[in-house]
Formats: structure tokens, C-alpha cells, sequence
């Protein structure tokens, strides 16, 4: 074996370590990573509630504007909302204004009129009896 | 590698010598972006990161592909302070971070597909949990009586009797609002309800597409009952029937004037929401309504007490480091309690200069609270330390006895096997949504998969952006080549480079104290100040990536370091599971690189101060 082809031999050995791996490993999510460092991961906690707003009503726009005018039922709805407001730590979404405003902007992406927000069928149980969040809707609108 | 033959690798590893040179040579600013599109290269390090990383930073916010612990390969959402904390500090990698001109309108465009495949990621694994906890139901029903674990249930206790009297403030507002018979008719009709709920399977379901699309939610037998059940819970139990779970409700500490007179306007606002959500039409408000109840108690028994009163928020399923773990590294732990203190500290104050308490800043205060008692609990008490990453609500659950119906043995064999069926097949295509390949499918491939779709969504697909996304075959998924191309082909404002950790350490100590005294001090593990060896890390002695002519000597040190540690480990391999000659055989493998100028192996930390925040 020739030294060119030695020295081949540990390139290739050098770049086959970088990229065994290749991109980074996330063990932290709710698994059991036995050591002081997963503590400091987990002391960085959430993140402030200015924050932690500003990504929900992100999220809520975003779902509602996936949605669109598309067959969800009215339930499942409101119970994508439940998840979304969960993962940011909330579970009185209902009574927060800014979810209705939220939800106005991600139908106003979709390109619908005004006049059809309130004939939007899963949007039926949230609104029943509600006039308030059909205005704060429209408000976001 | 496709296509690359012995001169290529060559290059490569010039490449990549270069590349560790000139990033040595990068100034470091110290500011941080706080808008526009960045591209991050991360470098690599030991373990599960020796390809490196590549993130996209908008904002603050950082998204990129990552494998799971699960298996999954998926895309993550981190804050731009928890990310450094992580990979430039923890990790201890130095990150490139390249400003890249893009026009807002795109911008929002690659985040609201970064966001809608986040959503869709997230129904799709919680569609699987559900069809597993029907499987799982189902299966336990065989034998008679099944069992279904209910979130929320835990909160409060079936054997306590001593009913507290702040649930009858809720009650009372229950029916002044909704009238005096409208917690029976709603248990009657739920008791009604979950009668009429007979255990069945899915018609059909409906299995996730593409990684952007939000699948339609799967509501299972398993979840119906569960919100019935919760439902249930939450009227009996505000009826006045049930105590809160006394082991639930957390102490942490004093309560300042300012707090508790927040804390008092919140509890006012949590009487109103339990009333709203009793009259709410939302199928899952059960479990909401016995968070907010176990609430007002934490917050009620706080304000009576003059001491901060919390519930428990860490979920069932969390992580734990062990007894043993944090006992091996007090200094650490002494150095997190402070950290979570000074969290703790900084959350309250938040909360006294905001006019009103919502859940929000409430669960951040929960959260930060509940952090700081369980770290402290954990030293002096020396319980094992749950740690989560996440912001948690308090959900703690309990396996609730479902009972079978008579005579339906065969019916319920069926329904095992076709949620079975069910499971199987949705997780199956969930494997091949979310599967990792190191040439096909890693984390520089999927982010540059996604960024063109963004983009050929707004129709902006400009000029330069297809060639900065077209880096060719040999470097499309290799983390600093694709860096590089990036770099070249997208009129990059600048590069910026954030030292790691132990870098920007080093750099302080050159600049107050003798350099060669910091240099022969910290180049070595044995006498480094900033440094502490982790069990994480393999074997090493010589700190290379700091130097780069004397490499290949302290690489040949490093090799001859770890063999005696591989061999000494032959001696103790009764004693710790083969911990030392696993750490000196990964030694010597990251030794190699540093034999040719190149560098894998930095070292990490367990704990840093939080430079990163200030």
C-alpha cells in the first residue's frame, strides 16, 4: 500500500466520521437523558409570555389559514385549537380576544369575502350565540 | 459520498481544513440579529453531531430538521436563546451565521410553511397517540375490565376527604350564572352520553400525505371517553364531592406583596373562565375546567398563606436525570438552583410591571416556579430531578377502570385487531414522512426541499435564490459545503461567528491574564478552569480546536491518551458497564481527524453561565 493511497484511505475515514451522524440528535424531548447537562436544557424552561402570545396567535393563523374553507368539522375545530393553545401553555383559549383576531387574519389569507366568515361551517359552534367573536373575527380580518 | 473519487475527498478535507481556519479568523462582534433570513452552520462535535448542523434563523426564532429519540426525523422550533444555549454553549460548537438579504414578504412565506409543517407534525403524532391509546384500551378490555389513563384526573384525590372550600366559590358562580340545576342536568346528560358511547373502531382513517399538510384529526373511541370522562370528573368534583390531590400542590417560597396582589385579580379571572368553560361547547373543556379548578386553589391557598402555592406542572411521561447523576456533580447542581432562582426572580418581576395576570404570564410563572422547587428538592432531598424542555400545563392523569360490556368478548377482539391494524399502518406512513437518510434526507436536504417550495409558493423565485439552493450533488447535503455555497451564491450581507463556549472563555482570559499562562493552563483537560470532563464526551487530553499547526502532534497525544483510558478501562469493567473503554475507543476514533489538521472533538459543558441571554 502506497503512501497516496494510505493517506486516501484516512481522508476517507476522516470525512466518513463527519458524517456518520450527520445532523444533531435531539434526545431531549421527554425522554430520559441521564445527565447534569439535560438538566440545563430543561432549566431554560419556556419562554417569556410576550413571547409565548405572539407564537400562539402565529399558530392559530397559520392553522385556520390551512384550513380554509376546507371540511373540518366544527368539533375537530375546536379541539385543533385546544392542542395549539396547549402547546403554548394555555387552556382557556375561548376567552382570549386575540384568538378570534388570530383566526380573522388566517381567513383573510385565504381569500375569502367578509360576507362568508360567519357561514364558514366550522366556525358554527365557536359563534353560536357569540356576536362578540364574529366582530373580533372580523376585526382581525 | 456519490461520484467522489480520491481527489475529491482530497478537496474536501481541504475544504474543511480551510474552512476551520478561516472560521478561526472570523471577528466576533458579540451582537446578535434580530430580523431577517440567516442561515446557521453549527460545527460539529462528538457523539450525534460529528456531519455538524444547519438551522434557519427568522426572527427569533431558529427552525431546523433534527432526529428524534423516537426515530423520527423532524423539524423543531427553538427559540434563538434556547438554541445557543444548547449548540454555542452546552455543545460547546461555534455557529456561522450568514445574513442573507430576503424581502419580508418571503420571509413570512418560509415561516408560515415552517409553521404549517409544524402543525401538521403535530397532529399527525397526536393522531398516532390516539389510535394507540385505542389499541391499548381495547387490549386491556379483553380481560373485563380495561383501563384508560385520563389527563387531568390526578389533580384531584378519590380518598381525600378534606374538601376544600374555594371549590365552592366556583360552584356558587356556576349557578348564579347558569342556573341552579345546571351542574346535575350537565352530569346527567354526560352520564347519558358515555352510556351511549359503545367501544366501536374507526370506519376509516384518513393517512397523512405530504410533511406540509394539516391531516384531518382522528377523534378515536378513546379520546371521546376521555373528554367524557374528564367532563364528568370536573362537575362532580365542583360539585363538592372530591379534594384537590394534596401531593399536587407545589410550595415555592415566599410571595411578594406585588405578586400576591396580581395573584388576586387572577383568581377573580379564573371564577369567570371556569363559569365560561362549564357553558363552553368545546368537546375537550373538562380537562381545561379542571385545570382552571386545581388552579384557583394553588392561587387561593397562595394568597391565604402569603407563600407562593403551585400545581405541579411536569407531565406523567417526563425525563428524569437519577439520584446518582446529580449527586456525581454538585457543583452543577448549586449552579442550576441559582440559575432557577434568578428565573424564578425575573418571572415575578415580569408579572408586577404587567397591568393585568393572564394564563399566560401565569403558566410562565407555574412553570418557572415548579422548576426551581423540583431542582431544590432534588439537592436536598436527593429525589431523582424531572426535567422538561417544554412549557407544561398541569395535567397529571390516572388510569380510570373501563368496564366491558357483557357478552362482547368476540366484538372486542375484533376491535383490537383493527386498531392494531390502524396504528400499524398510520405509524408506517408516518416513518416515511419523517425517515432520516445521511445523503437524502438529512437536515441540509429537508430545509433546502422546504425553503424552495416557500419560495416557488410566492412565485419569488428569484435568479439568485436557485442557484444559492442548487449547491449540486456533492454538496447538497453536506452541512459546511452546502454553508459555503450559501454563502457564495446568495448575496450574503456578512458571516458572522459566535464562538463556542470554551472560546469565548479563553478569549476573556487572553485578554486579562498572561497568555502563555492561559495557554499551557487551558490547553489540556487535566488543568483547563473553564473545562470539566463529562462522561458525555470521549476520552481526550489536548484541546484541538483552539490550534491548528500543532494538531497532528496533539492528535497523536490524544490517540495514545485514549488508548491507556480504553486499557485502564479493561481493569474497571466490572465496575462501570464498560463506560471507560467505550470512552477511550470513541477517543481514539476523534483522535484520527487531528492526526490530518482536521477537528471533530471540542469538548462539552453540563452547565454555562447564561451569557447567551444578557
Amino acid at each position: 500500500m502506497n503512501i497516496r493511497k494510505l493517506f486516501h484511505m484516512f481522508i476517507a475515514m476522516v470525512m466518513g466520521i463527519c458524517l456518520c451522524s450527520g445532523c444533531s440528535i435531539s434526545y431531549s424531548s421527554k425522554s430520559s437523558s441521564d445527565s447534569s447537562r439535560s438538566s440545563s436544557e430543561s432549566s431554560s424552561g419556556p419562554s417569556t409570555s410576550d413571547e409565548t402570545r405572539k407564537a400562539y396567535e402565529g399558530d392559530v393563523t397559520t392553522y385556520t389559514f390551512a384550513i380554509g374553507t376546507g371540511e373540518t368539522s366544527p368539533e375537530d375545530f375546536l379541539r385543533g385549537l385546544s392542542s395549539i393553545a396547549e402547546q403554548h401553555g394555555i387552556t382557556d383559549w375561548e376567552s382570549y380576544k386575540p384568538t378570534y383576531i388570530a383566526i380573522g387574519r388566517g381567513l383573510k389569507k385565504t381569500g375569502i369575502s367578509r360576507d362568508q366568515l360567519q357561514e364558514l361551517p366550522y366556525l358554527q359552534t365557536l359563534l353560536l350565540g357569540q356576536e362578540k367573536r364574529l366582530g373580533y373575527i372580523k376585526e382581525g380580518f | 459520498m456519490p461520484c467522489c473519487n480520491g481527489r475529491c475527498l482530497a478537496a474536501s478535507f481541504l475544504f474543511l481544513l480551510v474552512f476551520n481556519l478561516a472560521a478561526l479568523n472570523i471577528c466576533y462582534s458579540g451582537q446578535v440579529y434580530d430580523s431577517g433570513l440567516e442561515l446557521i452552520y453549527i460545527e460539529s462535535n462528538v457523539g450525534g453531531a460529528s456531519g455538524g448542523h444547519m438551522a434557519l434563523k427568522i426572527n427569533k426564532n431558529v427552525y431546523h430538521f433534527q432526529q428524534f429519540a423516537d426515530g423520527y426525523f423532524r423539524l423543531k422550533r427553538d427559540r434563538w436563546n434556547h438554541f445557543r444555549l444548547i449548540y454555542n454553549d452546552l455543545e460547546n460548537r461555534s455557529l456561522f451565521v450568514a445574513e442573507t438579504p430576503c424581502p419580508s414578504r418571503m420571509t413570512d412565506s418560509i415561516e408560515g410553511r415552517f409553521t404549517r409543517i409544524l402543525l401538521g407534525q403535530e397532529r399527525n403524532f397526536e393522531n398516532l397517540a390516539a389510535l394507540r391509546k385505542d389499541m391499548e384500551l381495547f387490549d386491556s378490555m379483553k380481560y373485563g375490565t380495561g383501563y384508560l389513563d385520563v389527563e387531568g384526573a390526578g389533580l384531584f384525590s378519590a380518598h381525600e376527604t378534606d374538601v376544600s372550600p374555594y371549590m365552592a366559590h366556583l360552584k356558587e358562580d356556576a349557578l348564579s350564572v347558569l342556573g341552579q340545576t345546571y351542574l346535575a342536568d350537565q352530569l346527567a346528560c354526560v352520564e347519558r352520553n358515555m352510556k351511549n358511547l359503545a367501544p366501536s373502531s374507526l370506519s376509516s382513517i384518513s393517512l397523512p400525505g405530504a410533511r406540509v399538510d394539516i391531516p384531518p384529526l382522528i377523534t378515536t373511541y378513546s379520546t371521546k371517553l376521555q373528554e367524557l370522562i374528564s367532563l364528568k370528573l370536573a362537575l362532580t368534583w365542583l360539585r363538592g364531592e372530591r379534594a384537590a390531590n394534596r401531593g399536587i400542590l407545589v410550595d415555592a417560597g415566599p410571595l411578594e406583596p406585588c405578586v400576591h396582589e396580581k395573584l388576586r385579580d387572577f383568581a377573580a379571572s379564573i371564577r369567570k373562565s371556569a363559569t365560561g368553560l362549564l357553558a363552553s361547547s368545546r368537546p375537550d373543556r373538562g380537562r381545561a375546567l379542571l385545570v382552571q379548578m386545581i388552579r384557583y386553589q394553588a392561587v387561593m391557598q397562595s394568597l391565604e398563606t402569603g407563600r407562593l402555592v403551585i400545581t405541579d406542572p411536569f407531565p406523567d411521561d417526563t425525563g428524569e436525570v437519577s439520584r446518582t447523576a446529580l449527586m456525581g456533580d454538585l457543583e452543577t447542581l448549586q449552579l442550576l438552583i441559582q440559575d432557577a432562582e434568578s428565573r424564578l426572580a425575573r418571572a415575578k418581576k415580569n408579572i408586577c410591571s404587567t397591568k393585568n395576570m393572564d394564563e399566560f404570564s401565569y403558566n410562565v410563572l407555574e412553570n418557572m416556579a415548579a422548576r426551581w422547587a423540583e431542582i431544590t428538592k432534588s439537592r436536598y432531598e436527593g429525589t431523582p430531578l424531572r426535567i422538561s424542555e417544554n412549557i407544561e400545563i398541569p395535567s397529571r392523569g390516572k388510569k380510570i377502570g373501563i368496564r366491558c360490556f357483557k357478552g362482547a368478548a368476540p366484538d372486542i377482539r375484533h376491535l383490537v385487531q383493527q386498531a392494531r391494524k390502524d396504528h400499524d399502518l398510520y405509524a408506517a406512513k408516518l416513518k416515511r414522512i419523517y425517515s432520516y437518510n445521511l445523503i437524502t434526507s438529512n437536515c441540509v436536504t429537508e430545509l433546502v426541499r422546504e425553503l424552495k417550495k416557500a419560495f416557488l409558493d410566492e412565485g419569488t423565485m428569484t435568479q439568485a435564490f436557485t442557484a444559492g439552493l442548487d449547491p449540486g450533488p456533492a454538496a447538497a447535503f453536506v452541512p459546511f459545503r452546502f454553508f459555503d455555497h450559501w454563502v457564495s451564491h446568495m448575496n450574503v450581507l456578512r458571516v458572522e461567528n459566535l464562538p463556542s463556549y470554551r472560546k469565548r472563555m479563553l478569549a476573556g482570559m487572553y485578554r486579562h491574564e498572561n497568555p502563555l499562562r492561559v495557554y499551557l493552563r487551558e490547553c489540556n483537560t487535566m488543568t483547563s478552569s473553564i473545562y470539566r470532563p463529562d462522561h458525555v464526551d470521549s476520552s481526550f487530553l489536548l484541546f484541538t480546536d483552539d490550534t491548528v499547526l500543532p494538531r497532528p502532534v496533539f492528535g497523536a497525544v490524544n490517540t495514545a491518551y485514549s488508548a491507556l483510558t480504553a486499557a485502564s478501562g479493561l481493569f474497571t469493567l466490572p465496575f462501570d458497564r464498560a463506560r471507560r473503554i467505550k470512552q477511550g475507543f470513541w477517543g481514539i476514533i476523534y483522535s484520527m481527524p487531528e492526526l490530518f489538521f482536521a477537528n471533530i472533538r471540542k469538548g462539552s459543558f453540563t452547565w454555562t453561565a447564561r451569557h447567551t441571554e444578557n
